[in-house]
């Protein structure tokens, strides 16, 4: 259990891991190491957890201040109606108003999901961690440190959110794979996954440019990803063509 | 015998009689008054009897040729229906009428049955009936002829908003007011304004000008757009995907009710306009169309008619644009098309979730696609699409062909084969109809190819005594075939 050690690592994420000119080069086992790499650290993580839940650790005094740090902040008097009308004012808001249609297009075709290194997992894994260091737990916040195993008292907070966040961290990864897995995996999951969770419904135009070809009987451009083209139908040469009967 | 002195008033008298009767002889022949209810009446029971007769030629004289373009379109509807196997009855009752200048307008319903399927379509229609040019008895030319014959749907306009009030043709106002959709169009007595069936329509609502001069009209059509756009980027966006002759100049435009009234002045913010005029066949005849965006409301002016005709008119063209004017240009455009929304939208949804809840249908789509509702001639229209805007779940609810109160899965095929062909896919097989399943009477499910007869799409359809529910995957973006039919599976109604 927990037999990585934070010398093998870099010290943080490299800029240019996530810069669309230099990709990161993704190995071939990406998935699968990520995936056994999860499932190996699951009841280790597990472990830690229950041993944060130790009534006999929960004891022990910790100074309000440092739990503080991880209380929400009281919902003030008029959190609900802010909330709803920034939300309101939020769907009213077009979207993409700064992108055109041919701008976001362009910026799509030109995309190129970034490679991942053979050494990501670890990069990300130590990222996590130096993150939960800068957190504001401690008055000398420790750069680099390994997962903490015989916890004292003094630094169970930052134990616990930095488990949590291995936890939340571990089940995200677990989650995305698995949707990705269980959709069918015959595409990866780019643009239909990543920026529809964005919008819920929302109205759509009706049909201008069918409406505008019919009015002048100029015939469209058909594309090949279009819609099927449903025209209404004359019931009078339906009824005409014998096609109208119900016995069937 | 008369005294010598009255001899040469009477003959001036003969003289002046003469003159008068012949006077009013040329009255009749120059001036034409307007055809009665009754010519009317006979009009149309001449036009049925030819009908049922499949006398196509007869029917050409009861026409005019004043709308080419109308008479054509209704010579081939008709040839299109005797060339049928059926045996058709069509009887067209006068619901009203009025006079505007020397016409009589007349709302009829006509209704044509067949006795073989059980079935009648049931039309509301407008006609133009224009005086006899003849009053020599047993002339052919001595009887009002039709001019237009035009599809109305009265409700549809009125079902927008209960404050709407658009005028029915056969009355005397000729305006149009729609506060839902916040505008108004008033027209002199040179147009007539006929309110466009919803089951053809494919916008929201639209209305249709109809010159009684000459063959031009003017459409009115409300459109709502995702996201505001500029006027100029729609209309470009139309002519790049229609099969436009040319590179028609696009230029800023704004109904003259809306222009600024001193150069100093702007138009609101939230309105933009553009135009674009461009010819549409050998014929000479040309259309302008005009885009007015109010946030994400779009106001959509096509006017068309031959070259000559247009210009001809352009007075009276001008003066029926500036009959248009919206009720408040200050008001929130997000409102409005909030209003509308609610007006026009039976179907709800949350996600992937859909429920229609007139008819209950509803449907289930994977999670993480846009979902949109639609405008349009559908009952409901949605689609979930990916982020670069192609639908990969396409959603319709239609209403039976115009006119009838049923569907039958031969019209079903009809439909889905028609629309096949114009897309350039390909049936594996013909619609395997199953049922009664899922809530529905019946219910098919079939693969579509392309011509490199790859399968590129599912379509399940359903159809349900006046509904036919069509539903769509695209397997060639984000889902697989797998996938998209168990998501179809899940198309269902649910009382």
């Amino acid at each position: 259990m927990n037999d990585f050690r934070l010398d093998d690592m870099d010290d943080d994420f490299r800029p240019e891991d996530f810069s669309a000119t230099s990709p990161i080069p993704v190995s071939s086992d990406f998935v699968a190491r990520t995936l056994a790499r999860i499932r190996e650290d699951r009841e280790r993580i597990a472990k830690d957890v229950d041993q944060l839940e130790d009534p006999v650790l929960l004891d022990a005094s910790i100074p309000q201040r440092l739990l503080n740090a991880y209380q929400a902040p009281e919902p003030s008097e008029e959190f609900v109606e802010s909330t709803l009308d920034r939300v309101l004012r939020d769907r009213r808001r077009p979207r993409h108003r700064e992108l055109d249609d041919a701008t976001l297009e362009r910026l799509l075709a030109e995309y190129t999901p970034p490679r991942i290194s053979t050494d990501f997992v670890e990069r990300t894994l130590a990222a996590l961690s130096a993150d939960s260091t800068r957190h504001e737990l401690s008055p000398n916040p420790v750069p680099h440190t390994r997962r903490p195993r015989n916890l004292s008292p003094a630094s169970r907070p930052r134990a616990r959110g930095m488990s949590r966040r291995w936890l939340f961290a571990a089940a995200g990864l677990l989650f995305g794979l698995s949707a990705f897995f269980l959709r069918g995996g015959e595409t990866p999951p780019t643009r239909a996954k990543i920026l529809a969770d964005l919008a819920s419904s929302s109205p759509a135009p009706s049909t201008l440019h069918a409406q505008v070809s019919r009015e002048l009987r100029a015939p469209r451009i058909d594309r090949p990803d279009s819609d099927l083209d449903l025209m209404p139908l004359d019931g009078l040469l339906v009824l005409a063509e014998g096609l109208g009967g119900r016995g069937e | 015998m008369s005294h010598p002195r009255f001899a040469d008033f009477d003959r001036t008298r003969r003289l002046a009689g003469t003159l008068v009767a012949l006077s009013l002889t040329a009255s009749a022949w120059t001036q034409s008054t307007p055809p009665t209810a009754a010519q009317v009446s006979d009009l149309i029971e001449r036009f049925d009897a030819a009908f049922n007769a499949r006398d196509l030629p007869a029917i050409d004289r009861l026409c005019t040729g004043m709308y080419p373009s109308s008479r054509d379109s209704l010579r081939t509807r008709l040839e299109h229906a005797f060339r049928g196997a059926a045996t058709l009855h069509r009887r067209t009752k006068l619901v009203d009428s009025t006079v505007r200048r020397e016409y009589r307008i007349a709302r009829v319903e006509a209704s044509t049955r067949c006795d073989v399927q059980q079935q009648s379509a049931t039309e509301s229609l407008i006609l133009l009936v224009a005086p006899a040019t003849d009053r020599t008895p047993g002339s052919a030319s001595a009887l009002p002829r039709l001019v237009l014959a035009i599809a109305v749907d009265a409700a549809h306009l009125a079902g927008c908003d209960p404050a709407t009030t658009t005028a029915l043709p056969t009355s005397p106002s000729f305006a149009a007011t729609c506060r839902a959709c916040n505008y108004r169009l008033e027209a002199d007595s040179d147009w007539l304004l006929v309110p466009e069936p919803a089951a053809t329509a494919g916008s929201y609502e639209a209305l249709t000008c109809w010159s009684l001069d000459r063959d031009v009209a003017m459409t009115l059509s409300l459109h709502l757009a995702r996201r505001a756009e500029p006027a100029a980027a729609v209309l470009q966006g139309f002519l790049d995907s229609s099969r436009i002759d040319g590179t028609p100049l696009i230029e800023a435009w704004l109904p003259p009710s809306l222009r600024p009234t001193a150069p100093d002045l702007a138009a609101p913010a939230a309105l933009d306009g553009a135009r674009a005029r461009m010819p549409l066949d050998e014929l000479g005849r040309r259309a302008e169309i005009g885009f007015l965006s109010h946030g994400r409301v779009g106001y959509l002016f096509t006017t068309r008619g031959a070259e000559s005709d247009v210009e001809a008119l352009g007075p009276s063209i001008d003066r029926l644009f500036a009959g248009f004017r919206l009720l408040d240009a200050t008001r929130d455009p997000e409102s409005i098309a909030t209003a509308i929304e609610s007006q026009h939208f039976t179907a709800r949804v949350e996600g992937g979730n859909f429920h229609d809840v007139p008819s209950g249908v509803r449907f289930e789509a994977p999670a993480g696609f846009l979902a949109r509702l639609a405008g349009g001639f559908a009952r409901f229209d949605a689609a979930w699409c990916c982020p670069l805007e192609n639908p990969t779940f396409r959603l319709r609810g239609l209403g039976p062909p115009a006119g009838m109160s049923t569907w039958s899965r031969a019209a079903a095929d009809r439909l889905l084969q028609s629309s096949f062909g114009r897309s350039g896919l390909r049936a594996e097989t013909t619609l395997p109809w199953t049922g009664p399943r899922d809530g529905f009477e019946q219910v098919a499910q079939l693969r579509l190819t392309d011509a490199a007869g790859k399968v590129v799409r599912l379509v399940r359809v359903a159809l349900w005594t006046d509904l036919c529910v069509v539903l769509e995957a695209d397997t060639t973006l984000a889902i697989g075939e797998r996938a998209a039919s168990m998501a179809l599976s899940t198309l269902r109604r649910e009382r």
